[in-house]
């Protein structure tokens, strides 16, 4: 294979950047670590790695998941390879006081232990270089609190796939009302039974019908932040 | 495992794929694994065949044809009435003739690929036959014209699951008659490479069907009568009467070796009595008559016994198909069949007059009776609508749907430790998934059947794209089949001699007509 034979090292910027986007869409975690290391040789800082290398590369594997080109396992492929990136990245971004891409903490409800859909969600959200809190499944009120004290997310993933456990979300979202937290975070909700009424009903930011739909909605939701954010400080 | 660089590529291939081409099964025969129904007992058989032999011993039917009445009366039949044609047929004779039928005949394409293989346990998809109009959701039902037949037989070509070109799918009702199959069998043998069917209606069409069929297969004529390369489907004018010109187009057939399919019009109530017992031994005794007398035409004759027994609404005498009526004749019709290792034909019928739930439910009860009564010839595979007084486009598609469903679930299932899968089982821990296991990984792109129309996204999605039903989506499906048709390559000598001989047969048809 042609193919095969690229040494990403003898690329100029332009040219391995598009290569790390096709790499991405491949899956190849091994070369993707490399095309990271490479580029920060070359003095780009992490946050231009991430959002320009990964994060673009990422954007194009969701495009294509959304429009039924790619099938479920290619993009978990896409998404860890993205993830081995984000390790490499993580720590230097943190270093260099980069704006994150975004946090979340995310679980399936209590009495509910469905969570193939919310391990998608999760995963997709790391492949697109958020970080990710997972609670796992049957969480309660207690636990989603103290993981948002403790890791302050931007937003929080809340699952379900049972009629008889969706309205617990509710509850959640009550006591963060309660606690007086609610405005600080965005609430995401999912899982098969639910539907957008649903989501306005319990007070949730927004329901996600599927893992590249949430995606797309945790991006918006940071967009909105950083725009808030910049509008207080003019 | 290893991943293969190339991601533009593969973007690309898939684009071009989910936009562009259909997707949809290989070409090929196909093999029914099942054990046919048997929905009657032995005895309850005998009791049916015993009244169409009584029928036939002590009714008769009538041959509209004194050539046919001297063969049968040298065969050993007896004439009742000479005027009429009426003749009477001892079940010996029946016997003795029916038994010179081939269990399993080859019918040869001018694509040898295409050959196809009649009986046994192969089912051989039909397209629609005979309908008298053509409709789509664009331009909705309307006479059936030369061009819409053209672009029937585009779409059928192109559909992998339909393994034969048909005959007059629709009529091309803006051609003049006597010479509308001579376009007909051009437009088959230049934009089709697969078997195509004769109009039995006459000796003269059937003369220039067969000399088409030898012309671009490029065999002699003594070739031709050890392999057949063209059929027709003959239906009797029930009750017990066959039609001058279709024993016509029979004789020709026979005499030159190409295939009959007879096929008793027993709709249940109007052409047969209302008792479903009634219809079937009707039924037989004219199948059975009809292809004794092919036996006497030319002993070896390749034959298909068909079944088309099905009930009327009593309230408007309109026929019903798909009923649980239907599915019973079609069974016992599959019993009666196989008591003489006849082939058999049956049918994808509907009698719905839109693409709606009804067509599809009347469909696929229809397709199960093919099924599970072993037919070996399906025919309306595609496209049948409105009890055959429409062809349509999107049904086309629906029902190749169906039938690539039925074909898939048929296929042999791979229980191999690779299939079993313990290893994957044990890599994910209680709870996971799969969707990221090495195990799918290098499976997940052919491990399931892909529909040509079904999808899976979720109701939202399916809203935002303007929620779009399986109709409307054949719609889109049939319209991106005739955009991507290829034509299969003809030799331009074989061309031009099919063109010289529809010029010559142009001429003698307007100086002396048909026979």
């Amino acid at each position: 294979m042609a193919q095969d034979d690229i040494i990403l090292a003898d690329l100029d910027d332009a040219a391995l950047v598009q290569q790390m986007h096709e790499d991405l869409y491949d899956g190849l975690k091994e070369e993707i670590e490399q095309g990271v290391m490479i580029l920060l040789g070359r003095t780009w800082t992490p946050y231009k790695v991430l959002t320009e290398a990964l994060v673009e590369g990422m954007r194009i594997v969701g495009e294509d998941f959304r429009d039924g080109i790619l099938f479920v396992p290619e993009v978990l492929m896409s998404a860890n390879a993205m993830k081995a990136g984000m390790k490499i990245l993580r720590p230097l971004l943190v270093e260099t006081g980069a704006p994150r891409v975004g946090k979340m903490v995310i679980g399936t409800v209590k009495g509910d232990i469905h969570d193939i859909g919310k391990n998608l969600v999760a995963m997709m959200l790391e492949g697109a270089g958020f970080e990710v809190v997972d609670l796992g499944i049957n969480t309660d009120v207690d636990k989603f609190l103290k993981a948002i004290d403790e890791h302050q997310p931007d937003l929080l993933g809340m699952s379900a796939l049972l009629t008889t456990t969706m309205p617990y979300m509710k509850v959640v979202i009550e006591t963060l009302k309660e606690k007086g937290i609610r405005d600080k975070i965005s609430v995401l909700v999912g899982g098969a039974p639910l539907n957008e009424e649903f989501a306005r009903a319990i007070g949730a930011d927004a329901y996600c019908r599927d893992a590249a739909v949430a995606v797309e909605t945790a991006k918006d939701f940071i967009k909105r932040k950083h725009n808030q954010r910049s509008g207080a400080d003019a | 495992m290893t991943v293969e660089r190339g991601a533009t590529d593969r973007r690309a291939r898939r684009r071009a794929e989910s936009s562009a081409a259909v997707q949809q099964m290989p070409w090929g025969a196909w093999i029914n694994p099942l054990p046919p129904l048997e929905l009657l007992d032995g005895e309850s058989l005998d009791r049916i065949e015993a009244t169409a032999f009584r029928v036939l011993e002590e009714l008769g039917l009538e041959f509209m044809s004194p050539e046919a009445v001297s063969i049968l009366e040298r065969n050993g039949a007896k004439v009742v009435d000479r005027t009429t044609g009426l003749v009477c047929l001892g079940r010996d004779v029946v016997k003795a003739f029916v038994a010179k039928s081939p269990h399993l005949f080859t019918l040869h394409s001018r694509n040898p690929d295409r050959n196809l293989t009649i009986g046994g346990n192969r089912i051989n998809v039909h397209t629609v036959g005979g309908a008298p109009n053509i409709s789509d959701l664009d331009r909705g039902r309307r006479p059936g014209t030369f061009a819409d037949q053209i672009e029937l037989m585009k779409l059928q070509q192109g559909l992998n699951c339909v393994h034969f070109a048909g005959g007059t799918q629709v009529e091309a009702q803006d051609l003049p008659v006597p010479t509308r199959h001579l376009d007909m069998h051009r437009a088959q043998v230049t934009l089709t490479d697969k078997v195509f069917g004769a109009r039995g209606i006459g000796r003269d069409r059937v003369k220039d069907a067969i000399a088409i069929a030898a012309i671009v297969r490029g065999v002699s004529r003594e070739q031709l009568l050890t392999e057949p390369s063209t059929y027709t489907i003959t239906n009797t004018n029930s009750p017990r009467r066959v039609d001058k010109e279709l024993i016509g187009g029979l004789m020709e057939l026979a005499e030159n070796g190409q295939a009959v399919c007879v096929t008793p019009f027993t709709l249940a109530g109007a052409m047969a009595p209302i008792t479903l017992a009634g219809a079937l031994a009707q039924q037989h005794a004219e199948a059975l008559a009809v292809i004794a007398f092919a036996q006497m035409v030319r002993p070896g004759t390749p034959v298909v016994y068909g079944g088309f027994t099905s009930n009327v609404d009593m309230r408007t005498g309109a026929p019903l198909f798909g009923t649980p009526e239907y599915v019973r004749t079609t069974l016992i019709g599959g019993q009666l069949a196989r008591r003489y290792g006849l082939p058999y034909r049956a049918s994808n019928v509907n009698a719905s007059n839109a693409v709606d739930a009804q067509a599809t439910y009347e469909s696929a009860m229809s397709i199960w009776a093919c099924v599970m009564s072993h037919t070996n010839m399906m025919h309306h595979g595609t496209g049948w609508l409105e009890g055959g007084l429409v062809a349509s486009l999107e049904k086309v598609i629906i029902d190749a749907e169906m039938l690539q469903t039925m074909k898939a679930w048929m296929s042999p299932l791979d229980v191999s430790d690779d299939a079993l899968a313990f290893d994957a089982i044990k890599a994910i821990a209680p709870g996971g998934h799969f969707f990221g296991a090495d195990h799918t990984m290098s499976r997940f792109e052919n491990a399931f059947h892909r529909p040509l129309l079904a999808e899976g996204r979720n109701f939202e999605s399916w809203t935002e794209a303007g929620s779009i039903d399986a109709t409307r989506r054949a719609n889109g499906v049939w319209k991106r089949m005739i955009e991507h048709y290829q034509q299969p390559p003809l030799d331009p000598a074989k061309l031009e001699e099919v063109d010289a001989y529809i010029a010559r047969r142009r001429e003698e048809i307007a100086t002396s007509g048909l026979a």
